[in-house]
């Protein structure tokens, strides 16, 4: 805000955008492909709210994943500690929502929901996208 | 660590070689200027250390032998003794350098900005791009920056992380060539923070860092053992030999007449000096005491002169290295047919509870940088006492190169350059890196220094400190005893010059 032009601050939002998308774009990749070579009961069967438990616990645990990766690369323990916590929350979510019916039906209402935001975040990641590949072309 | 020819050409060897490729990738075609160019017109070599304080090198009087290759260099060559920076940490210095424009004109202010939109086309590479090749180098990503701004009047720009160990910077991707400063605040401030605060890519952006941490972490086990506090960074991790001989290849393969701009890091934060030089001011003298200043960080004494020894120790480190670059420049003969420029973009202070250079404080050891220039062809040593500034550099490096004096430039002739001694000269520093770029100043330090003395006006309504302090240099370097309370003549001249100078640089923002 100090020192650039709104042009710029547009920019840097495209830029940011277009990466969001193409991150985005990645993580779902790799959910079907797990989809695909797990047994179908794991994940395939009730992707969707499966896939939105991964989606939300993976988020939380990378952002406070972020917290112990300052300066030094952590310790073995830590890494372990960090992919075992969430593996073990997104087993326990999955197996409460299979069970429990009303659980599922909630997180799936929440995802109807929020896939609305799709209308308006895929277009702007693509705009983004083709702004950010425009101008590294010309 | 050291490379011995007679061993023949070792893996290590090699892939220093490989690492210089990218320098012919992004040298652009010459062809079209080779036939405008005068073979006859000498080189101009600016070699900049980030953040160089005067005060703490042994030719400048420091008690403390930091570097006496330097010493030797300037055997023939000439040392400016009073040459203050405009700016006080990269941005603003090197900003200066390559517009010599003050920070109030090029508005290049704050951590991570650039040059404004008016001022882009108004630097050193355009000034000499109609008689001399360019060539831009800089290790400081800030400093590369600018470079990128200037890109169009750059024939090479040699890759930021191209002498580095470590090369993790997303910007300085050949992807991004076209749009590195946009790409700059977009992927290394925002998107990957590297631990400064959160990365805005929530998945890829802890992936990313895991693994840089890990690059880092080899890095440091393979090249480490000569760096008792570890590996040179800034930013990238890099080894100070690596990148000497890194600039020797750049400076062989100029083609006459050249503009090189090269901007080192070192000795930059953070100060890892090699075994040789590990403790070696760690008894001995010691820096007087001086008051703690309101504005400062309050950082104690006790790890101020720790700062201070770890400093100096990598100033001597960064020394005994360029010696070779020094010993490069004569034996290659660039002595005989370049004008060599030594400078810094700005000082470093450990002194008045304040430490580095992210300060408001406008002390000596924050704004009095090196000075050396040396002359094609030059024998003996000069010493010139004249106030001289940052920004004279590029008018001098004009005329010199026989262009015409840009009539944008701010600075001055250097003495002995085409320049005249001006005793009457007030030069300007500046920090205001809490202010935006485009209104008036509100918060900011400004000095003015005029004969051998010195007016500094603290204007921080934020902190309610509005204090004007002034020093008489000669009688009392350490600037220890404030005069302006005594209201000299002298002081209140002087103070009018600099409040009309504010007065002049906000009038345009006002509405």
């Amino acid at each position: 805000m100090l020192y650039f032009r709104l042009a710029e601050m547009a920019v840097i939002f495209a830029y940011m955008m277009a990466f969001a998308l193409l991150e985005s774009l990645i993580v779902t990749a790799g959910l079907a492909f797990a989809a695909v070579i797990l047994p179908s009961k794991w994940l395939r069967d009730g992707f969707a709210y499966k896939g939105f438990i991964f989606v939300i616990v993976g988020s939380i645990a990378a952002y406070v994943f972020q917290k112990y990766l300052r300066y030094e690369f952590p310790s073995m323990q830590m890494l372990m500690l960090n992919l075992v916590i969430p593996l073990a929350l997104i087993a326990f979510f999955i197996a409460a929502a299979h069970v429990w019916g009303p659980l599922q039906k909630v997180l799936l209402d929440v995802q109807d929901r929020i896939s609305i935001m799709l209308y308006i975040y895929v277009p702007i990641g693509l705009v983004s996208f083709f702004v950010v590949v425009f101008r590294n072309l010309f | 660590m050291k490379t011995q020819l007679s061993q023949g050409l070792s893996r290590r060897d090699f892939l220093k070689l490989i690492s210089l490729t990218p320098i012919s990738v992004f040298a652009r075609p010459l062809s079209h200027l080779a036939a405008a160019l005068n073979t006859e017109a000498p080189n101009i070599i600016i070699i900049v250390f980030d953040a160089w304080s005067a005060s703490n090198v042994s030719l400048y009087g420091y008690p403390r032998q930091t570097m006496p290759n330097l010493e030797r260099f300037v055997e023939n060559a000439t040392v400016y003794h009073n040459h203050f920076s405009a700016g006080t940490f990269t941005v603003p210095g090197t900003s200066s350098l390559i517009t010599g424009l003050h920070p109030w004109s090029h508005r290049a202010l704050q951590l991570g900005a650039g040059i404004i939109a008016e001022h882009v086309r108004h630097n050193i590479f355009s000034a000499l791009s109609a008689t001399h090749s360019t060539l831009g180098y800089a290790q400081n990503q800030f400093a590369d920056q600018l470079l990128y701004q200037t890109d169009h009047y750059l024939d090479t720009h040699v890759p930021n992380g191209s002498l580095h160990v470590q090369n993790n910077l997303v910007y300085s991707a050949p992807l991004f060539n076209k749009d590195a400063r946009m790409a700059y605040a977009s992927f290394e401030y925002r998107i990957f923070r590297k631990g400064v605060g959160y990365d805005a890519s929530l998945f890829l952006g802890p992936l990313y860092r895991l693994l840089t941490l890990r690059d880092r972490l080899h890095k440091t086990a393979k090249y480490g053992d000569n760096y008792p506090r570890g590996l040179p960074d800034t930013a990238e991790l890099f080894v100070i030999n690596d990148v000497v001989d890194g600039a020797i290849e750049i400076l062989k393969n100029i083609q006459m007449p050249t503009l090189a701009y090269l901007h080192f890091h070192p000795p930059h934060d953070p100060y890892t000096p090699t075994r040789e030089f590990y403790g070696k001011f760690a008894k001995g003298w010691l820096p007087p005491d001086k008051p703690v200043h309101r504005l400062s960080g309050k950082i104690s004494k006790k790890s101020s002169r720790k700062q201070r020894g770890f400093y100096d120790e990598y100033i001597a480190s960064w020394d005994s290295e360029v010696a070779r670059l020094f010993q490069f420049l004569k034996e290659s003969g660039l002595t005989q047919n370049s004008y060599i420029f030594l400078t810094s973009d700005h000082g470093e202070i450990f002194e008045r509870g304040e430490l580095g250079h992210w300060t408001p404080l406008l002390y000596d050891p924050v704004v009095h940088v090196p000075l050396v220039v040396s002359r094609p062809g030059q024998k003996g040593r000069e010493d010139i006492h004249s106030i001289t500034s940052s920004v004279d550099i590029l008018p001098t490096v004009a005329h010199l190169s026989g262009n015409l004096i840009p009539a944008w430039a701010e600075g001055k002739l250097l003495p002995g350059l085409g320049g005249v001694d001006d005793e009457g000269r007030s030069v300007f520093s500046l920090d205001a890196k809490t202010n935006s770029s485009f209104t008036q100043l509100v918060n900011f330090s400004i000095s003015i220094t005029r004969d051998h003395y010195r007016l500094a006006y603290y204007h921080y309504p934020k902190n309610n400190y509005k204090q004007f302090e002034f020093y008489d240099l000669n009688a009392d370097p350490q600037e220890l005893h404030d005069l302006y309370p005594s209201s000299p003549t002298l002081a209140i001249e002087m103070k009018d010059e600099l409040l009309q100078k504010v007065e002049e640089i906000n009038r345009p923002y006002r509405r």
